[in-house]
């Protein structure tokens, strides 16, 4: 493994970004950054703006207001970038898919690489989820389009 | 002798009453062209006979002396003021004149015993400082207004421009501070002090307009007050059996009994002169003219000539306690006028308190009057005056070209008017950041100070808040709107020759500031003192407890211009995409938007803080005004002692 | 001093200053999780970080601020090697405080609210910490009768000594400079912090801003050396001293909220300027 891709791998920061969702997912995934589970020691930092990104991790559906928020956030992380859809909702719109606002899951706004189960996900799975989006970083080239999908 | 002083002085008076006979554009251009070029190789001329004294003949001018020329001249002088005061309502300035009248009258004709002065000119290094500052900015000026004025008269109209009466100013302006620093005689001096008051009136008068008129008044009665400080200093001295010379006062001050009572009116008058607190404000209300004279009044002349007699008595004060209360009132004055910059959004007060504040630098370091502190005020004054005249006719260019003053309004100004915004970054920086003069005359402040802890801390005050009002307007004029389209700028040559030549000249200057310290601040220093106060080998300047090497940063700046160069041709942006807006960006083109709560486009808007309700220019002015003046009291009272 | 041996100082001290400023940083990184009751990052996270920065797409708002990131790290790279080569340390701090200006100007020059609000916080912390540290330097003259660094370090007996308060009032205005809680007003390095999101830093990315974290190592180097140079006899000592420092932002880092500007101002004004002023007349009477 080259320099550049360990680095990658060992400093995944996230930009979250919160759908329709009732919330639950997004509070754990700062479970996941508090001291029990502690995401910062892989290197996880929560950036709160896209363009200091790598990963962007979703919580909740994608409305038709949402979407073009989603659009914008996407398209300000710097390449190389992963997508992680944090629970149902992220998934497929979960309980809400029913409703007339929704667009459905996040996939239906921008490409999803991580697919984190879960109603609402286990902080567990999410650092999991972040990991493997770290590694999909790692194995693309800088500026480059992403090698891997599900 | 007799004709390099004789051009100097009788040479741009002759320039403007041409200028002002012949009202002709062409006629303009080429007067003042040939008086840029005349002044200029005076002062070559002059650098190479360095020192020199002259005194005119006794028959000088159709059998009158000098002297008498000069007399009848201040009194003439007065005669207009007293006019003046009464025609404006101003009692300040009315009485002023009035104490001036009877002061002058009792001076000439009951104490002098009309005894020959000798010399009456006299010509050193420190002189020579001031002449080539005059000559170089003032030349860069008038040709800068040739082109400013025809663009101000189509704007404003003629009635306001007149630049025949501009022109006629600024050349003769030029003439009588010439004569001012190169005048021993101190009555001389007290003419062309008058007379600089004289044409600050005029200048700031020129457009009429009701404000004008109002900030003129003040300016004169301000100033005027200071005259008759001056002059009760002058009877003062006579009274003691001194006689009436520069050269006189300075030796007395380094044979250690100096006539500290003269002294301290003369620093009364400097107070005035250079606007420091509690005169500030005529400074600050200057600015109503146009940009070229509040470029001259600020940067070269006016103002420069109260530093010039400060500096000139530097010995005087040194080791006196008038001395340390001098500086700590200076210190003041730069510590509290930073403040308020901090407050202003219209960029000439900026640049007006800025003035203030390094006026109040220089002298805290007169006052304290060691050869070090000498030379921090020397390099000061020196630096000073290239840079903000330099920033003086950029922002009248930048207010000709998008009808502003205010900062907040120059925003996005480097795509709009690219080079002019760029000369005018530079400009600040070299004004405010090292390795350019102006930080190294402050920082030689400061070393110069170290033994005054007052004074000291409010240098200290003073320039942590300087950084900050220079860095909030670059930043503002540097800031640019995303992808707005950069315009190609149309400069006339007329104005971007003399803002390159200020420029150039700041960066070379700061460059070479060993070579320059070497041939004209040393030698003054060491024939005043015996020692010259630094000691600069090549490429650095060391004091007995510091030291500092321009070219170091100078090297530092040229490798961050080649590192972006480089940055720019290896690792070149691929993308350039809006700023981060919560993801709610609306729109890019023309003007960046972004979606409301209400789902509505709003206009993205920045702006700086001004902190009124701390560094706001009323709430400081009433509570530094008293201080100032009991200083000032202090000052006169401790002198009387 | 011929040139070469300027040369290999200067490589030397970069070289160094960057691999001790990444290495703290780290330490940082570690002790914070530590007092947290957490795991934390590894040793070497910070570089990890700028590796991956730095092969990151490189996108900007506009081109200028690829010059404003090489004029903050330069200057403050500068700032370090004069100190290493013992120039004269009023000179210094202007030089640094000049690495500071070009952070706001990188701030300024994009048309975010954020970057913008920020930079005007970092301005006052300048001119909050900047006459304490003047004074620091001050102090330090009065005590040895120079400016230079190299007689400052030479003086025989430590500044600490003489200077206990100024001391104090470094430390306060040390914390200003390093951005550490109570006074990470304009940008915070690597907490999830979010009020103006990141500062002056939100519209740096990729390479440009990987040259601002080597930047701010830099400048913690920096600091930590100007602190130390209050215990010059010994070099242990001095490195203790520093370390001390160090130890110190980073406890009240953890155990403190952010300020607000009036808060900053007041707090380094009054009691940073008071502190020092004390001491300093102490030194006069």
């Amino acid at each position: 493994m080259n320099l550049v891709s360990l680095a990658r791998r060992r400093s995944p920061w996230i930009v979250h970004y919160n759908g329709s969702s009732c919330n639950g997912c997004a509070i754990e995934f700062f479970a996941a950054l508090t001291p029990v589970y502690d995401l910062e020691r892989f290197g996880v930092v929560n950036m709160g703006n896209p363009k200091h990104a790598d990963i962007m991790v979703l919580t909740g559906g994608a409305n038709y207001r949402s979407a073009r928020v989603i659009r914008n956030l996407y398209h300000q992380i710097p390449d190389p970038k992963a997508v992680v859809a944090v629970g149902v909702c992220a998934g497929s719109s979960g309980i809400f898919h029913d409703c007339y606002y929704m667009l459905g899951g996040a996939d239906q706004v921008i490409p999803v690489d991580v697919y984190v189960p879960g109603c609402a996900a286990r902080p567990e799975a999410i650092i999991e989820g972040i990991l493997l989006a770290a590694d999909l970083t790692a194995g693309s080239d800088a500026g480059g389009k992403r090698h891997l999908k599900r | 002798m007799d004709l390099l002083v004789a051009t100097a002085i009788i040479g741009p008076v002759v320039a403007g009453i041409i200028v002002y006979v012949f009202r002709d554009f062409r006629v303009r251009v080429l007067v003042v062209l040939a008086t840029a070029l005349l002044l200029g190789t005076n002062s070559t001329l002059v650098y190479q006979s360095l020192p020199f004294s002259y005194s005119p003949a006794p028959n000088f001018l159709f059998g009158f002396s000098l002297v008498e020329i000069v007399t009848l001249a201040d009194f003439g002088l007065l005669a207009f003021f007293l006019y003046a005061g009464l025609s404006l309502k101003s009692r300040v300035a009315t009485l002023s004149a009035l104490v001036q009248v009877f002061t002058l009258a009792y001076l000439e004709f009951a104490l002098l015993p009309h005894e020959e002065i000798t010399p009456v000119f006299f010509v050193d290094h420190m002189a020579f400082i001031f002449n080539a500052f005059i000559t170089f900015v003032g030349s860069a000026v008038a040709i800068y207004s040739l082109h400013y004025m025809e663009r101000y008269r189509k704007i404003h109209g003629p009635r306001k421009a007149r630049p025949h009466l501009l022109f006629f100013y600024l050349l003769s302006f030029l003439g009588i501070m010439n004569g001012l620093v190169f005048a021993n005689d101190l009555l001389l001096f007290f003419f062309f002090w008058e007379a600089t008051t004289l044409i600050s009136f005029l200048l700031i008068l020129l457009t009429g307009t009701p404000e004008a008129t109002r900030n003129a008044t003040r300016a004169l009665w301000m100033n005027l007050l200071g005259g008759a400080a001056l002059v009760i200093s002058l009877a003062v001295l006579a009274a003691r059996g001194n006689p009436l010379t520069l050269g006189h006062l300075v030796a007395q001050g380094l044979a250690g009994r100096p006539d500290l009572l003269a002294a301290a009116l003369l620093t009364l008058a400097t107070f005035t002169k250079a606007a420091l607190l509690p005169f500030h404000t005529w400074l600050v209300g200057a600015m109503v003219a146009p940009t070229p004279v509040s470029a001259l009044l600020h940067s070269s002349t006016m103002v420069k000539a109260a530093v010039y007699l400060l500096i000139r008595l530097a010995p005087v004060f040194q080791g006196t306690t008038i001395g340390q209360l001098v500086a700590l009132a200076g210190g003041f004055s730069f510590a509290v006028t930073a403040a308020m910059a901090i407050s202003q959004t219209n960029g000439k007060k900026v640049l007006a308190y800025s003035t203030i504040g390094n006026l109040g630098l220089i002298t805290a370091a007169a006052a304290i009057g060691t050869p070090l502190a000498v030379a921090a005020a020397l390099v000061l004054s020196l630096f000073h005056a290239l840079s903000k005249g330099l920033l003086f006719l950029v922002v009248g260019n930048i207010e000709l070209g998008v009808g502003t003053k205010d900062i907040e309004e120059m925003e996005g100004l480097l795509r709009k008017m690219p080079i002019t915004t760029l000369i005018s970054i530079a400009g600040m920086i070299s004004i405010v950041f090292p390795p350019f003069g102006v930080l190294v005359g402050k920082w030689l402040t400061i070393e110069a100070v170290v033994r005054s802890p007052l004074v000291l801390l409010l240098v200290i005050l003073g320039s942590a808040l300087t950084i900050v009002f220079w860095s909030k307007w670059i930043g503002r004029v540097a800031s640019v709107t995303y992808q707005a389209e950069t315009r190609k700028e149309k400069i006339a040559a007329a104005v971007l020759i003399p803002l390159l030549a200020l420029l150039s000249s700041a960066i070379l200057a700061s460059f070479s500031l060993a070579p320059i310290y070497r041939t004209l601040v040393a030698p003054y220093i060491t024939a005043l003192y015996g020692s010259p106060g630094l000691i600069a080998p090549d490429g650095q300047v060391l004091s007995r407890i510091g030291r500092f090497a321009p070219w170091e940063v100078f090297l530092i700046l040229l490798l961050i211009l080649l590192a972006t160069r480089a940055a720019f041709l290896t690792m070149r942006p691929v993308k350039v995409i809006p700023p981060f807006l919560c993801g709610e960006n609306a729109q890019e083109e023309p003007q960046l938007q972004f979606r409301s709560a209400q789902d509505v486009p709003t206009e993205v808007s920045v702006g700086n803080y001004y902190l009124e309700k701390v560094f706001g220019e009323d709430f400081l002015s009433r509570r530094a005004t008293p201080v100032a003046i009991g200083l000032l009291m202090l000052i006169i009272g401790v002198s009387t002692r | 001093m011929n040139l070469a041996s300027w040369v290999i100082y200067t490589v030397l001290t970069v070289l160094g200053g960057v691999l001790a400023g990444g290495l703290l940083t780290g330490i940082d990184r570690k002790l914070t999780a530590r007092l947290q009751n957490r795991v934390g990052p590894p040793l070497l996270q910070p570089f990890y970080d700028v590796v991956k920065l730095w092969n990151k797409d490189r996108i900007v708002v506009n081109p200028m601020q690829l010059l404003y990131a090489h004029t903050y790290l330069f200057f403050t790279a500068a700032s370090l090697v004069l100190l290493v080569l013992g120039r004269d340390l009023l000179m210094i701090l202007f030089v640094s405080a000049f690495a500071s200006v070009a952070l706001v100007l990188g701030g300024y020059s994009v048309d975010s609210p954020y970057s913008q609000i920020a930079s005007q916080r970092e301005m006052i912390q300048l001119a909050a910490a900047e006459p304490v540290l003047i004074l620091a330097v001050v102090g330090a003259f009065l005590t040895t009768g120079d400016f230079t660094v190299s007689a400052i370090a030479g003086h025989p007996t430590p500044l600490l000594f003489s200077l206990p308060l100024v001391f104090l009032s470094l430390l306060l205005a040390v914390g200003i400079k390093l951005r550490k809680s109570p006074f990470d007003l304009s940008t915070v390095p690597h907490h999830a912090h979010q009020e103006v999101v990141r500062g002056v830093l939100t519209e740096f990315s990729g390479p440009y801003l990987a040259l601002i974290e080597v930047g701010q190592w830099l400048e913690l180097v920096f600091f930590l050396f100007f602190a130390g140079l209050f215990w010059a006899t010994d070099l242990r000592l001095a490195v203790g001293l520093g370390l001390f420092t160090f130890f110190l932002e980073l406890v009240v880092d953890n155990i403190s909220a952010r300020y607000t500007w009036s808060w900053l101002l007041k707090t380094a004004w009054v009691g940073g300027i008071g502190l020092a002023a004390v001491n300093i007349a102490w030194l006069y009477l």
